[in-house]
């Protein structure tokens, strides 16, 4: 019934426009009151009647005749060019007509559509869907009554043939007859239908450019003369995604989140379209998200440095850990996504206009917020160990790991040094764990928060399916900072070259401290 | 009036095209997922119809199967890690807890072999951190609970001594501690069993059972 309303719209809406360009096609059958008739013969439609012809540059096209509404002239009539994609076309340019009338229950023809189209069943859909026949029953009784046939004998339409009758032209306009501007480049511009340079403006489509994700933008059909434009309906695509809205209204607005292209069919068949731009929010880790490290804020490590179990002089935790909590194992970044209340971010789905249906990322807040403990023994102060045989000669009854470092000439403030550098931003400010982890997440290649800005969802596909796949992107991308805060033992790459020298560890089974080479 | 009342409804319609989730055949869809998270392409439609596939109700499962089947040989035999690690993902995700439809069964055997057929620290570390989240919640234990069991032959020196960043062994143990009063289970019998062979996993077994094993659990508050 919707689409049937449609027929009437369109061709209403295209017949106010005043300047019909009926003048040399056209049949005209002056002072028919009672609506457009039928021929006598089917000769009037051979080959598709008088004021079918077509020509090279427009051979497609529709005759409509609408009933006036105000009944001072019974029958408003426009000849509509019909541009059509070439993919519902024939390679040989074969057409076929295509004619739909309205009819009230009282036999007064309300609208009569006759046209020429490609001989296609695209075709033929396209152009039902542009003018929404045939429908069923109309409301008020009012029957759709119509066929395509490809003009031949042997395959007559029901009511065939129609032929439009109309009145004179109400203004004609002196200049019609003026070359049909081109069209206008593509990308951004407007269009402009036949015989723009008389009766009002011809009108352009514009989109908003550059709003950033999550912003308003619109597109906005206009005439440059305050008239009113004749808009049936609007498109929008991505290639993926495919909007569709029919609605009169010359504006379509709605949250942007995702560039393509939009269509606005106008009702005398022409179609205008621009870019829809739609930008970035320039989310980056950097900027956007939060890094916090805390040099030695925990205190869970303090014994006497050695090579065996337990022997950490060093540990990046998390933030959050307690002081004297120690369990590693936490994902670098946090939220780790791993639970819905877990997310990083939270997502939406665009609720009217060219991006309906569309989904992406609403807000993203993520952290890497670490802080390193430090063994305690390691201080000069720390608490000592009884020494024996050759190193008590050497270095006293009693020292710390400290003292006996430098005893032994080895340089344990060189080493602690290293430590610091390991755990946090390393000797270069990237080959800590800390800056390890921080160079990974920041890049931006990587980065989570660009992905998290970048991120749209189809509109074809359920909220649950677009989380899910962004989860799923996301994790990657923050366990790369896992992987680049790796130890070499772990299987590392970055965290390396702190420090390199001789260490002396303390082994409590033996009662000594033993030597080896250590680097980190 | 007919006119006025029409032309004031405004009309909104899909096109009707084609559904890729239905639809594209299989091949399709993975070669287009390859080159998604090659390109790193921030939209990943393919990636998102591949997800929207493996949440379509059982009627589709023989759709199903060859999507997972399709990826786990990407997982596998992929010479691009990102693309390992997407592909995994994906089949993670078909065996999850929470989501829509019932999860797919027999995801987590597809990654227990990717897991042990694929010795890049990457991957591995992907399919260990999904763990939690399986709905073959008994079986997703036992294989953390065999990787945190695995001996370490590392000097062990070093700041962080045994607890390097990277091991498997500690990473497998955190994990446990995010399945509930499961992974609880399983984390106190290997301190009472004393399976684990390394010293890093058997001190950090010795650090919960002073703190009584603290857990939470990832995939009940998914449901």
């Amino acid at each position: 019934m919707m689409r049937t309303s449609l027929l009437t719209v369109a061709a209403a809406a295209s017949l106010s426009a005043g300047c019909g360009d009926a003048g040399t096609d056209s049949v005209h059958q002056f002072g028919a009151a009672d609506g457009p008739a039928f021929s006598a013969t089917s000769r009037a439609l051979d080959p598709l009647g008088p004021g079918w012809r077509t020509t090279a540059e427009s051979p497609h096209g529709c005759f409509v005749s609408v009933a006036a509404r105000d009944g001072a002239i019974p029958y408003l009539y426009r000849r509509i060019p019909l541009r059509l994609p070439t993919g519902v076309q024939t390679k040989d340019g074969a057409v076929t007509a295509f004619r739909y009338r309205g009819v009230r229950p009282d036999g007064r023809v309300l609208a009569v559509l006759n046209c020429v189209i490609p001989a296609t069943d695209r075709a033929r859909e396209a152009v039902a869907r542009r003018f929404g026949v045939p429908d069923g029953p109309e409301k008020d009784g009012v029957v759709i009554q119509g066929c395509v046939t490809e003009n031949s004998r042997e395959n007559p339409c029901p009511i065939d043939p129609i032929v439009v009758i109309a009145p004179p032209a109400e203004e004609p306009c002196s200049n019609c007859n003026e070359p049909v501007p081109p069209p206008p480049p593509s990308g951004g511009g407007g269009g402009t239908g036949p015989c723009s340079s008389c009766g009002p403006a011809a009108p352009t489509l514009s989109c908003t450019s550059g709003v950033p994700r999550g912003g308003t933008g619109q597109c906005t059909v206009s005439t440059g003369d305050g008239s009113i434009p004749e808009v049936v309906g609007w498109e929008f695509t991505d290639g993926v995604s495919t909007v569709t809205q029919y609605t009169s209204a010359a504006r379509w607005r709605g949250t942007a989140v995702q560039s393509g292209t939009v269509t606005a069919a106008l009702a005398d068949g022409n179609r205008l379209q621009a870019n829809f731009g739609v930008a970035d929010r320039g989310w980056k880790w950097a900027t956007h998200a939060t890094s916090e490290y805390g040099d030695g804020t925990a205190t869970c490590l303090n014994h006497t440095p050695s090579f065996g179990p337990g022997n950490a002089n060093g540990l990046n935790l998390p933030m959050d850990n307690g002081a004297s909590d120690c369990t590693t194992g936490q994902r670098m970044i946090q939220p780790d996504s791993y639970a819905p209340a877990g997310d990083g971010f939270t997502v939406g789905t665009v609720s009217g206009g060219p991006n309906e249906g569309l989904h992406y990322v609403k807000t993203a807040r993520l952290y890497l917020r670490r802080k390193s403990a430090y063994n305690q023994g390691m201080w000069p102060s720390a608490a000592g160990v009884a020494l024996r045989d050759e190193q008590q000669s050497a270095c006293g009854d009693w020292t710390n790991w400290h003292g006996f470092m430098r005893c032994m000439g080895a340089d344990p403030d060189g080493y602690i040094a290293g430590v610091r550098a390991h755990e946090g931003y390393g000797t270069t400010g990237h080959n800590g764990h800390f800056s390890a982890a921080y160079d990974a997440v920041a890049d931006p290649s990587n980065d989570p928060m660009i992905f998290f800005d970048q991120r749209v969802g189809p509109n074809t596909l359920d909220l649950g399916a677009f989380v899910t796949n962004t989860r799923n992107g996301f994790y990657p991308r923050a366990q790369r900072s896992d992987i680049a805060t790796r130890d070499i033992s772990g299987g590392g790459t970055v965290v390396t070259g702190n420090w390199s020298g001789t260490y002396y560890g303390w082994s409590p089974p033996e009662g000594k401290f033993l030597v080896n080479h250590n680097s980190f | 009036m007919l006119l006025s009342v029409l032309s004031s409804v405004p009309l909104r319609a899909k096109v009707n095209r084609p559904d890729p989730v239905r639809t594209w055949p299989v091949d399709t869809l993975l070669v287009r997922f390859e080159r998604e998270v090659r390109v790193n392409d921030t939209r990943r439609f393919a990636s998102q119809f591949i997800t929207a596939a493996l949440r379509l109700p059982i009627t589709y499962k023989s759709r199903q199967d060859s999507l997972l089947t399709g990826l786990e040989q990407l997982a596998l035999k992929s010479v691009d890690t990102k693309v390992q690690q997407a592909a995994a993902l994906e089949i993670a995700a078909a065996g999850e807890i929470g989501r829509g439809p019932p999860p797919i069964p027999n995801a987590l055997p597809r990654l227990v072999r990717i897991y042990r057929r694929h010795d890049d620290p990457a991957l591995r570390l992907t399919i260990r951190n999904q763990m939690p989240l399986q709905v073959e919640r008994r079986a997703a234990a036992a294989f953390l609970r065999s990787i945190a069991a695995e001996p370490d032959t590392s000097a062990g020196t070093g700041p962080h001594g045994y607890f390097s960043h990277g091991d498997p062994r500690t990473e497998a143990l955190a994990r446990l501690a995010e399945m509930g009063e499961e992974g609880r289970a399983v984390l106190q019998a290997m301190h009472r069993s004393g399976e684990a062979r390394s010293p890093q996993a058997r001190i950090m077994l010795d650090n919960m059972a002073r703190r009584g094993f603290p857990v939470r659990d990832l995939a009940r508050s998914q449901q």
